[in-house]
């Protein structure tokens, strides 16, 4: 169970504070913070998402720039405690239409509220967004979006990119469209991850890449793909193959084989 | 209920002092309390929301207290939330305030929204407040039987809350018993996991100090119980499914077909989106089949692809966590994942955490046919802009070259990389092919030759250079300028900060001077005046030890310095079996992150799920504390030996029996040996089975071999006969004796003479022996020694445990003593007693 869970900014401030046990000390914010911005165990450069302190053990995530943490004196499931500060991260991103340190604070009595379904006593009890909706009364303060940056990996891809921003993704679930919210649209972010290592005489490793996604969409369907064509040093790369297959209801991004060609 | 709790320390400037706002804010709200026009919740929101920032930014709204809980009567939820919040936060610091809330949130508990119910019993249960205990009885027992399962969910875990306040109040009013009725019972399943919880967290607190608790924190292992957790697994949340697994990885089924039962069940579970559950149910999976060897290993085929999953599609943290557990499974058996190496590839985008335990897990999957495919990726790494990923590349190189792959083509890559003359590269490189040269001297020639044009300018990390100077020594022979380079060296004496890389000084150009004395003899001396005058005393003691070595006899000096050599076969393993095997144990833990067991990081009080093992663990631990190695006493039941080499096990075997405060007889060690050992000759079968070693019977059923267990005459009293060669390993030890319930407990008086002979543990162990009961784990010191004996029916499975303590200065033995057989548990109670009471006379 966890004893402690809390949102850190960049700098470190408390955002987000809550005590579910009682048996951490008060300060753990602090020698949380002060440990992971001196990490400099053996030559590491980044701290670890869990590490213990006196008995006390520390989980994190970053997510956004935000250090979602939680603490607990017991041997916890890793895995358990990091896929939950994952999905307390999604949930609130979820309510709150955009997760930011300003978002945060505005809205931290929804926060709050949602922090207490969801864990009680240190037990998670639920991070369905559908079950949470029953139980959750507070209303999201809207944070203006433009400033805001994109959630999770995809956002790597966008830098620059042209993107469809749409009103969908930066949303709260619980918010309501003036004039009717009948918007029927579904983002899927594709996320496919190719690795391939050069050698210094420009050879090339071949790496498998193996993901295909099959989105159904039902009637007659306008379909915009954005298909980032930039790779991390900025230099324009040519997917080989993009789709395979678009016959108006089936969209598949099919396998993308390459041998070193990029 | 607590906000920002740092938010006591001063407000920064640019916050409102606070003063005039809360006095503000107090006055409205008390004209607000009465009032009843619309609108009014509205206002209150506001006022709400502003006292309850005030007191996120750290401003103490205290003073507004009553206030507050006037406000609150209200049907308006959001109102009353915020409010049950701001209690939370101020009650624990305001017992007298608290006392205030009592009321109304008792009054919101009868409310009739079940939300307020629940909302009411939770803030009730969270105010901390030891003195106000008497009011959560009442509530917290009509929660319980709430129609609505929203509050018997509240209601469920407030029991645990109030078990923490008051463990006593908790007891009395029988809520254990209550949970334990709902969770067989109710509809929801959210309120089965919460009660399972309460109640798992309560019976293991109150086990240590209750008979009853412990009995019935075994109960919660017994078969109905996991059944019906596991029927019903599919109704729970991925959470709620995390805690049965781990709970199910806990039982131990009666028989094969149950184990596959449960697999089966289980097997979608694998499938899971959230790793937690995966992870769970990969742990389960494992424990169960740990006695069945061949399924243990269609497991590891079963459970691959879905780690690989988890790896590369979660967050890098849950990569994290995954990784460190592929690494502890592929340690257990290397060849997995060995044809799925391309997954640890690092990707450029990864935290470093990640790459380094990727690293970790391409050096323990390289074998003979990926190899070369590894080292060339690692190769690259190794030129990366990124410092320390480059020499965590190299490192790995190093040790895969170290495991015999394919060191032909290591070597040249490792010599390569001097050739880049990057300092890092060459620094960490240096280090390696030193290890290298320990272990292929065969090697010496190429790289001396690559060594020898390095110029030790360009050497400056302490380990680097110490490296190069034990090279310039052991090779002095071969390297043409060998004594010119150490005595430039030792004419920088004065500049070389560090004490390794002086002592290293000393030593090699003692060497060299054994092998070249004409060129090194000037330069030794300078060493040996310079060694005389150092500061450190380490370098002054080796350089007087050298001095007067010389001065005594040169041929000694030459024995004991340099000495003809063995290559390092293994270079030893930083962690032993038996820690190993305790990291395994506690699959899915913090443990396998820190590669430590529980016991090395958590308190006794917090070790949670894991405390049972304990009981038995707590012998071997205190003498591990003691910086003892405790002796291999453990049967490897597990798959380790199996996969691994006998060579290694032999090694664990062979560092037996030290003098520590506890230890495990040798006879018992040597007997274990054989049992193991049978145990690998059933599984390759090329050779039939020695028939005079009992085998443990979960492998001989699981085999269908059903060996003779041959007959000993034991020389025991009439009525029930114990078989001399009985053998059990600690781990069905310690799930036996998990399950089982006492059979009978009792406090019986020794005989002086006994007592006086119990010198220490041995002796009683081999007089027991005698009588055909054996010691498993034994401990302590005069006057209180513990025991863990076991005994076997001579001519069926049945097995009898005994816990023993005995107390030498007041001639009392306690005895526990559980059965698989529980009718004959009384004639082995006799048994036991008489061949006790016999000790010590003649």
């Amino acid at each position: 169970m966890i004893s402690q869970f809390f949102v850190l900014s960049q700098r470190g401030d408390n955002i987000v504070f809550r005590d579910c046990r009682g048996d951490v000390q008060k300060n753990s914010a602090e020698i949380f913070f002060r440990k992971v911005k001196f990490w400099k165990e053996d030559d590491k450069e980044e701290a670890p998402p869990v590490f213990n302190v006196d008995g006390v053990n520390y989980f994190h995530v970053k997510v956004v720039g935000l250090l979602f943490v939680a603490t607990t004196r017991n041997n916890l499931s890793p895995s358990l405690v990091l896929e939950l500060l994952q999905r307390i991260a999604r949930v609130i991103k979820d309510y709150l239409g955009v997760l930011s340190e300003e978002s945060l604070r505005k809205n931290f009595v929804l926060v709050y509220e949602l922090l207490d379904e969801v864990m009680d006593f240190g037990y998670v009890q639920t991070t369905s967004t559908e079950v949470l909706k029953s139980y959750i009364f507070n209303e999201p303060i809207v944070v203006d979006t433009d400033r805001s940056t994109p959630l999770g990996p995809a956002a790597l891809f966008m830098q620059g990119a042209k993107r469809m921003p749409g009103m969908a993704v930066t949303k709260s679930v619980v918010a309501h469209e003036p004039g009717g919210r009948k918007r029927e649209e579904i983002f899927v972010d594709i996320i496919e991850k190719i690795s391939v290592t050069f050698s210094s005489s420009a050879k090339s490793f071949p790496t498998q890449m193996s993901q295909g996604r099959g989105v159904k969409l039902g009637g007659p369907t306008r379909i915009c793909y954005a298909c980032p064509v930039k790779n991390r040093t900025g230099n324009r790369v040519e997917p080989q193959v993009c789709f395979s297959g678009v016959d108006g209801l089936v969209l598949k991004v099919a396998d993308v084989g390459h041998g070193g060609k990029i | 209920m607590a906000p920002p709790a740092q938010s006591q320390k001063s407000a920064s400037p640019s916050q409102p002092s606070g003063k005039g706002e809360v006095s503000d804010v107090k006055m409205q709200l008390r004209q607000l309390a009465g009032s009843r026009s619309p609108g009014t919740d509205d206002a209150k929101r506001e006022l709400f929301k502003k006292v309850i920032s005030y007191m996120t930014i750290g401003i103490d709204v205290s003073s507004v207290f009553s206030e507050m809980v006037m406000c609150s009567a209200t049907s308006d939820i959001v109102l009353k939330k915020m409010c049950y919040l701001y209690v939370g936060n101020y009650a624990k610091y305001n017992p007298d305030l608290a006392l205030l809330t009592i009321n109304f949130l008792q009054r919101d508990c009868k409310d009739e929204d079940p939300m307020i119910r629940g909302l009411a019993l939770r803030s009730l249960c969270s105010l901390r407040v030891a003195n106000l205990v008497e009011y959560l009885v009442g509530p917290l027992g009509t929660g319980l039987k709430d129609g609505n399962s929203y509050v018997r969910m509240v209601a469920a875990v407030g029991v645990l809350k109030l078990y923490h306040i008051s463990a006593s109040t908790c007891m009395d009013a029988d809520f254990p018993a209550m949970l334990k009725h709902l969770m067989l019972n109710d509809k929801d399943a959210q309120v089965v996991a919460n009660c399972l919880t309460s109640l798992q967290e309560i019976w293991g607190l109150e086990a240590s100090a209750s008979e009853e608790a412990a009995r019935e924190r075994e109960t919660l292992l017994s078969k109905p119980v996991i059944y019906y957790f596991l029927n019903r697994i599919k109704e729970f949340s991925e959470w709620a499914q995390c805690i049965v697994l781990e709970l199910v990885a806990k039982y131990v089924p009666s028989d094969s077909n149950e184990i596959f039962d449960v697999m089966n069940l289980l097997e979608d579970r694998l499938q899971h989106a959230n790793g937690a559950v995966v992870l769970a149910t990969i742990k389960m999976f494992l424990q169960l089949t740990l006695s069945m060897t061949d399924v243990h290993q269609q497991v590891y085929e079963r459970i691959k692809a879905p780690l690989l999953t988890l790896v590369s599609s979660g967050s890098p943290e849950q990569s994290y966590a995954v990784l460190s557990h592929l690494h502890l499974l592929v340690m257990r058996a290397p060849f997995i994942f060995s044809s799925d190496y391309k997954h640890f590839y690092c990707q450029y985008n990864e935290p470093f955490y990640v790459k380094k335990l990727k690293l970790e897990m391409l050096t323990a999957v390289a074998n003979e046919s990926n190899t070369y495919d590894i080292v060339t990726e690692l190769c690259e790494y190794a030129a990366n802009v990124d410092i320390p990923m480059a020499r965590e590349s190299i490192r790995a190189v190093g040790k895969i070259a170290l495991q015999q792959y394919d060191v032909n083509a290591i070597v040249d890559r490792l010599l390569q990389f001097l050739e880049m003359e990057k300092e890092h590269v060459t620094a960490e490189t240096l280090v390696l092919v030193k290890d290298l040269l320990r272990k292929y001297p065969q090697w010496s020639h190429d790289c001396i030759a690559v060594v020898g044009n390095i110029s030790s300018k360009n050497v400056q990390e302490p380990k680097a250079k110490a490296a190069l100077i034990w090279m310039l020594g052991e090779y002095a022979q071969d390297m043409q300028d060998a004594p010119y380079i150490l005595e430039s060296l030792i004419e920088n004496w004065d500049e070389e900060h560090s004490a390794e890389v002086r002592l290293h000084l000393l030593t090699a150009i003692m060497k060299c001077f054994l092998r070249r004395p004409p060129e090194t003899q000037k330069a030794l001396g300078a060493a040996l005046a310079a060694g005389l005058a150092d500061f450190h005393q380490d370098v002054h003691d080796r350089a007087l030890f050298y001095y007067r070595l010389l001065k005594y006899n040169v041929t000694v000096a030459e024995r004991v310095v340099d000495p003809p050599k063995q290559a390092v076969s293994v270079f030893a393993d930083t962690q032993s079996s038996e820690i190993k095997d305790r990291i395994f144990d506690e699959f899915n833990s913090l443990s396998v992150v820190y590669q430590k067991p529980s016991y090395m990081f958590t308190d006794k009080e917090h070790r949670g799920p894991f405390a049972f093992s304990e009981e038995l663990g707590n012998l071997s631990i205190d003498t591990e504390l003691a910086d003892n190695v405790v002796p291999a006493q453990r049967v490897e039941a597990n798959d380790k030996d199996l996969l691994l080499s006998t060579s290694e096990k032999e090694d664990n075997h062979g560092a037996s029996n030290n003098s520590s405060a506890y230890n495990a007889p040798s006879y018992d060690g040597s007997r274990m040996v054989g049992a193991s050992q049978a145990q690998q000759d059933l599984v390759s079968l090329d050779q039939p089975p020695p028939a005079n070693v009992p085998v443990s019977l979960a492998i001989d059923d699981l085999l269908g071999l059903g060996l003779p267990v041959v007959p000993s005459p034991a020389p025991s009293p009439p009525a029930l006969k114990l078989n001399a060669k009985a053998v059990l390993d600690p781990n069905s030890f310690q799930q036996k004796w998990r399950q089982l319930p006492l059979a009978a407990s009792q406090e019986i008086s020794m005989n002086p003479q006994g007592v006086s002979a119990l010198s220490s543990p041995q002796v009683l162990l081999r007089h027991m022996q005698g009588h055909s009961i054996h010691c498993i784990a034994s401990g302590g010191q005069a006057p209180n020694f513990k025991f863990f004996f076991f005994a076997q029916k001579e001519d069926e499975p049945s097995t009898y445990l005994v816990e023993c303590v005995i107390n030498s200065s007041t001639c009392k033995a306690q005895l526990k003593i559980k059965a698989d057989d529980q009718s004959t548990s009384q004639a082995f109670s006799a048994l036991f007693e008489s061949a006790l009471s016999k000790f010590g006379l003649p």
